[in-house]
């Protein structure tokens, strides 16, 4: 008994199975939300990458590279693109995830992009009081998100009625 | 349905009944061993089910929403799923799942062991429960009550979060060894209406209607109400009363317990109202306090009624997240107690009544500051307007001890936490505690290191300390010298391992350290009503290892085992504690049964021999459960439970202060059906 246990805290990851840490959660919503928002026409070229990009938070970016390098969103290709400091960091970006810090930080680093299709997401509380478009959150250890649909609207961005349905609006 | 016997053949019983169950925990391990099928990478699961997956966080430990990997504490869940599975009852049952918890049950209130220490009378003070976050331990006997007299049925539970260690820095008096905090539901989690009935062997019955709705402008209501009643073992065998004047040691018909519950909870954007009235009555077969053997008319019995009521305001102002709790809690307690005649007075019935009521107020801030900062700041104020307690001898009218008392307590407390780096936490608390006669100063500590987003290794160090409580200082029964108690206080230092593998395997190995000081302990004093007084001279030092596999398989299945070695002993006797097993097995198992949408879950426990107080022992412990839960259409659920399977025998050590046994035998084999009728959903 004592022994599989040993054996099984020191078992090496062999399996590449599902990783239900936080951060691999919230990597894995900002594809999902990818998939289910679309972009107006002229963003996005045929077979141009589509680029999620994450500030703020290594350990999401990590799990970003993880689960979702080699996916598509539509057509194109996901590309993941990490920057550890806010600055120009959204150039480029279709969806933008700034996490980690202040919610005045977060604000700060998003201001420029209020009427650009970029997908906003945060989990910093007060993001999408704020003006983010998608804020995350946890409730008993599962995922939930709240949607400021003002600056979903000033995006251009269309979510899917299934996204919205699952949100806690505002 | 058998109760609990003692016979000759008994310890061969036992060794049949042990190697049974360690056929089954040899059936866990091979499925722990046993590589899972890869399952569907993250990306692929649809958002809903996204949505369904437990990231293990963790709001007690820090008194914010954290990964539990980064908490300043080794933790563990119990979800409200996990709850139904299993067929847990009480509070009790809960914690008995969870690694290296034991109860001792003295068919009366049942006893929490933790970190090897589950002293046989003591009043279960050095946990500290709470409801959503609010104190629930009365203010007399401090005590968690966890059985059905905790006043809230297992149904209304969205979540149970065990935070161990001493937690005092952020929670103050009581958080000694671990802290518990029930999670209630709301009405987005009960999300329609049902009623349950359940009948079972001894007697028992029960039925549960709940109702729950979440509205689309924020408005939330669930309500639950539970009566269930027991019968209990008609006849219970005590050996140690075994003589014609005694009813030849068997108690007839003494072991019933009803209780009866209500649960409700309201909230509207950042307002959340609970309100929680629960009262348990419960006949006393043991003969406990020198009461006389057998007595009918009345019997010996306990009355325990709770009562909550808590409004929690919480918003956020630019960043800073501001909660303001207002609470009142009353407890009572009533107990009959029917003492022999003696050479100098007549047959007597006693009643012993308690009333303690408080009224508390907190308030806190979390923040995020620069330089990767979370910092947690409150206060807190708790006005005991009532801590009473009653005698009355029926010869006469006017009680035999009348004690009124109240008092106050406040408290200041911050916490920092400090990401240094991505793979490095320190985690600071301190808080500040004021009581009447005394203050004191709680540190915690913690250094996280992260090793990757899935795993953590963390050192902790935390202080805690524990009040005396109204019983203790009683000084009707235990003399005037129970005025000089002073707090007991613990340093705890530990060692965790935490490994989130994948979603199929989570591991975690954590080593303790702790010296308990200054204890309460009971000694013998003939001068005193009870003929003991309390004093501070116990002094403990204990250290501990716990191993945890977590695993959930392919098709829904689950498995969870642990193993807990401990050490706690006595520096003055230099003896091992009683009532503490070096060994702890404990085991669960849910997989898809052959029906459709039908589960078979299994949990089981076993505990090493564990000495009494007399230095005698008793024998390893096991128990093995059975539940089986079967959907009918959409509309009904059947349900069956086996606790027990295998109809082991054993006993929990008892108090010598309290009991003319050494030990108090337990329920063998007993069983339930139920059926849930879901009347309409969302």
């Amino acid at each position: 008994m004592l022994a599989a246990i040993g054996v099984a805290l020191v078992t090496p990851t062999f399996v590449p199975a599902q990783d239900v840490t936080e951060p691999a959660v919230k990597a894995t919503a900002l594809y999902k939300f990818a998939i289910f928002t679309e972009w107006p026409a002229d963003v996005l070229s045929p077979g141009a990458p589509f680029t999620i990009c994450a500030v703020g938070d290594n350990a999401v970016a990590d799990a970003l590279t993880r689960e979702v390098t080699g996916r598509t969103v539509g057509a194109h290709p996901v590309s993941v693109s990490r920057n550890s400091s806010p600055a120009g960091a959204s150039r480029g970006c279709n969806v933008l995830y700034v996490g980690g810090g202040t919610a005045a930080n977060a604000l700060h680093s998003i201001s420029s992009l209020a009427t650009t299709p970029v997908l906003t997401m945060s989990d910093v509380e007060g993001f999408a009081g704020g003006g983010g478009i998608a804020q995350l959150y946890f409730e008993h250890g599962k995922l939930r998100f709240t949607i400021n649909m003002a600056a979903l609207k000033r995006s251009r961005l269309q979510m899917s009625a299934k996204l919205l349905q699952l949100a806690k609006r505002i | 349905m058998t109760g609990p016997r003692r016979t000759e053949e008994g310890s061969i019983h036992v060794r049949v009944h042990l190697s049974r169950a360690r056929a089954l925990l040899l059936a866990l391990l091979v499925a722990v061993a046993t590589p899972a099928a890869a399952q569907s990478p993250l990306p692929d699961l649809s958002l809903e089910d996204l949505m369904k997956l437990d990231s293990g966080q963790v709001f007690g430990a820090s008194e914010r929403l954290q990964p539990a990997l980064e908490a300043p504490s080794s933790v563990s869940f119990v979800t409200a799923a996990e709850i139904e599975k299993y067929g847990f009852r009480t509070l009790a049952d809960i914690l008995r799942s969870v690694r290296g918890m034991y109860v001792t049950d003295d068919r009366n209130f049942s006893l929490i062991g933790i970190r090897g220490f589950a002293k046989p009378g003591d009043y279960n003070s050095r946990i500290l429960l709470l409801v959503n976050g609010h104190r629930v331990n009365d203010n007399v006997f401090g005590q968690a009550e966890i059985g059905a007299e905790f006043g809230l049925d297992p149904a209304t539970f969205e979540r149970v979060e065990i935070i161990r260690g001493p937690a005092s820095s952020l929670y103050g008096d009581s958080a000694f060894f671990a802290v518990v905090n029930v999670i209630t539901r709301t009405g987005s989690s009960i999300a329609g209406g049902s009623v349950t009935v359940e009948t079972g062997t001894l007697g028992t019955q029960l039925l549960r209607g709940s109702a729950g709705q979440h509205y689309a402008n924020g408005f939330d209501f669930a309500v639950s109400g539970t009566y269930e009643d027991s019968g209990g073992v008609q006849r219970l065998y005590f050996p140690e009363y075994d003589a014609p004047l005694t009813n030849n040691g068997i108690a007839e018909d003494l072991d019933g317990e009803g209780s009866k519950q209500v649960y409700g909870r309201l909230s509207f954007g950042p307002l959340t109202v609970t309100g929680a009235y629960g009262t348990r009555r419960r006949e006393v077969p043991t003969a406990s306090f020198g009461t006389r053997f057998n007595a009918h008319d009345p019997a010996e019995e306990t009355t325990d009624r709770h009562t909550l009521l808590d409004g929690d305001y919480g918003r956020s102002f630019k960043g800073t997240r501001v909660n303001l709790r207002a609470s009142y809690d009353r407890f009572t307690y009533d107990g009959i107690y029917p003492f022999a005649a003696t050479e100098v007075r007549p047959e007597v019935v006693g009643h012993d009544s308690v009333l303690g009521a408080r009224w508390s107020a907190e308030g806190g801030i979390s923040r995020v500051l620069p330089g990767r900062q979370n910092l947690r700041a409150g206060f807190q104020f708790i006005d005991n307007i009532d801590q009473d307690q009653k005698g009355v001898y029926s010869y006469q009218p006017e009680p035999v001890m009348d004690i009124e008392r109240s008092s106050t307590q406040r408290a200041l407390y911050a916490q920092d936490e400090i990401k240094l780096a991505d793979w490095m936490i320190v985690n600071a608390g301190l808080r500040y505690d004021r009581y009447g006669s005394f203050s004191r100063v709680s540190p915690r500590a913690a250094v996280i290191f992260l090793l990757s987003s899935a795993q953590s290794v963390k050192y902790l160090y935390g202080s805690a300390f524990r009040a005396p409580n109204q019983y203790e200082l009683n000084t009707f029964y235990f003399g005037e010298r129970v005025n000089e108690l002073r707090p007991e206080a613990i340093d705890t230092h530990e060692l965790v391992w935490e490994r989130y593998i994948n979603d199929w395997l989570r591991t975690s190995a954590s080593g303790y350290w702790y010296k308990a000081d200054r204890l309460i302990t009971s000694v013998a004093d003939p001068s005193t009503q009870l003929q003991s007084t309390f004093v501070n001279q116990g002094q403990v030092r204990a250290k501990g290892l716990e191993l945890e596999a977590q695993m959930r398989l392919p098709g829904d299945s689950r498995a969870l085992v642990s193993y807990t070695w401990q050490n706690a002993v006595d520096q003055e006797t230099n003896t091992d504690l009683p009532n503490s097993p070096r060994h702890i097995l404990q085991g669960q198992f849910s997989v898809p049964g052959p029906l459709r949408r039908s589960t078979i879950s299994v949990d089981g426990w076993y505990l090493s021999p564990r000495l009494t107080e007399n230095g005698g022992s008793v024998s390893a412990a096991t128990t093995v459960n059975l539940t089986v839960l079967q959907p009918i259409g959409h509309a009904w659920q059947l349900f069956g439970s086996v606790n027990n399977v295998f109809d082991h025998e054993y006993s929990d050590p008892a108090s010598s202060a309290v009991y003319l046994q050494t030990s108090i035998p337990q329920n063998g084999r007993t069983a339930r059906i139920g059926l849930r009728w879901q009347l309409w959903s969302r």
